[in-house]
């Protein structure tokens, strides 16, 4: 498949004969790395498809309005990180698990989820990681999995590097403990 | 064991997976449901919706009364909010207008009557269907 420039991408949205196969291209191009990245969110494919669906609906709404200011890239990471926190605190809200701590019932999801194939470390690491706090969780799996510099999680995440720098490591750490307490 | 080099001892491969085929479908799947909320929907003011569950009652009680005493000219039901919710809701196009006509529902062969604003946001919504009163009539007629 063509890689389309976000260049490319907008001009196709905004000529109304193009628009469709515009935003069709868009979602093609940023798909699978925005599942993914709401995957590790959320946990559960069915739940990250909803986010990503919802995700690209506002993306849909919102592109018309968008001005550039950011890369497309960081405007749909950004979209799709509201999205995400704003489906767990719904499920938090509905009284998902009526437990204090969500973070723990997704930690156990994972263990019974049908879609997860890792191995033992790499199913600790996800429990380590899902047992951290929300902002320090999307910051690590940003940082770790996606690779993304600190400039750009600051212009998603709208937080200082300093602050983005603590919050890593801080993850790090308590990922660190998680290990040695269960020795593996 | 640094943090670093704890760190870079991690696997960093992806242990999820997803149902097979699950890519390959997703973007129809995200542009179906894009155009699906462009299409224009009949879209009823929140204290329509906020009746519209009531309206069941209302109605089946109402028609019970008029079906039960069965006069021989067609029954007539002045509709109060409720009732309109229901009908918006349930009606197909044609009986949405033959109501607002006045006229007698082929569906069920009664005649609805609505307020004026309701008919007024009826309209507008068959309006926007391109939908002709002309043929609906003409319609009804040649049936």
């Amino acid at each position: 498949m063509n890689e389309y420039s976000d260049e490319r991408l907008l001009e196709m949205f905004r000529d109304e004969s193009r628009k469709y196969k515009g935003f069709s291209a868009l979602v093609e191009q940023y798909k699978v790395r925005l599942y993914w990245f709401i995957r590790k969110i959320v946990v559960v494919h069915e739940d990250a498809d909803d986010v990503l669906q919802n995700t690209f609906e506002k993306a849909w709404k919102g592109l018309s309005g968008f001005r550039q200011e950011s890369a497309l890239s960081t405007w749909l990471y950004r979209i799709a990180t509201n999205e995400a926190v704003s489906f767990l605190n719904q499920k938090r809200h509905k009284g998902f698990e009526l437990l204090d701590n969500p973070e723990s019932v997704l930690s156990a999801t994972v263990q019974d989820d049908a879609y997860f194939s890792g191995d033992q470390i790499q199913l600790q690491l996800q429990k380590a990681i899902l047992n951290l706090p929300e902002k320090q969780r999307i910051v690590f799996n940003m940082k770790y999995f996606e690779e993304m510099k600190y400039e750009e999680m600051s212009a998603i995440l709208n937080t200082s590097v300093g602050a983005l720098k603590a919050s890593y490591h801080h993850a790090v750490n308590k990922i660190k403990e998680h290990f040695e307490r269960i020795s593996i | 064991m640094t943090n670093e080099e704890f760190i870079n001892s991690l696997p960093k491969g992806n242990p999820f997976t997803t149902p097979e085929g699950y890519f390959d479908n997703l973007t129809n799947s995200v542009m179906s449901r894009i155009e699906k909320e462009g299409k224009p929907v009949f879209r009823m003011s929140h204290y329509f919706r906020y009746v519209a569950a009531a309206s069941c009652i209302a109605f089946v009680v109402a028609a019970g009364i008029l079906l039960t005493n069965h006069r021989s000219n067609i029954p007539v039901i002045q509709t109060s909010d409720e009732n309109a919710a229901y009908w918006a809701y349930n009606l197909d196009k044609t009986a949405l207008m033959a109501a607002v006509l006045e006229i007698e529902i082929p569906e069920i062969g009664m005649e609805i009557r609505y307020t004026d604003e309701q008919n007024r946001e009826i309209i507008s919504f068959l309006e926007e269907q391109n939908i002709s009163i002309e043929n609906i009539v003409q319609n009804m007629n040649e049936e």
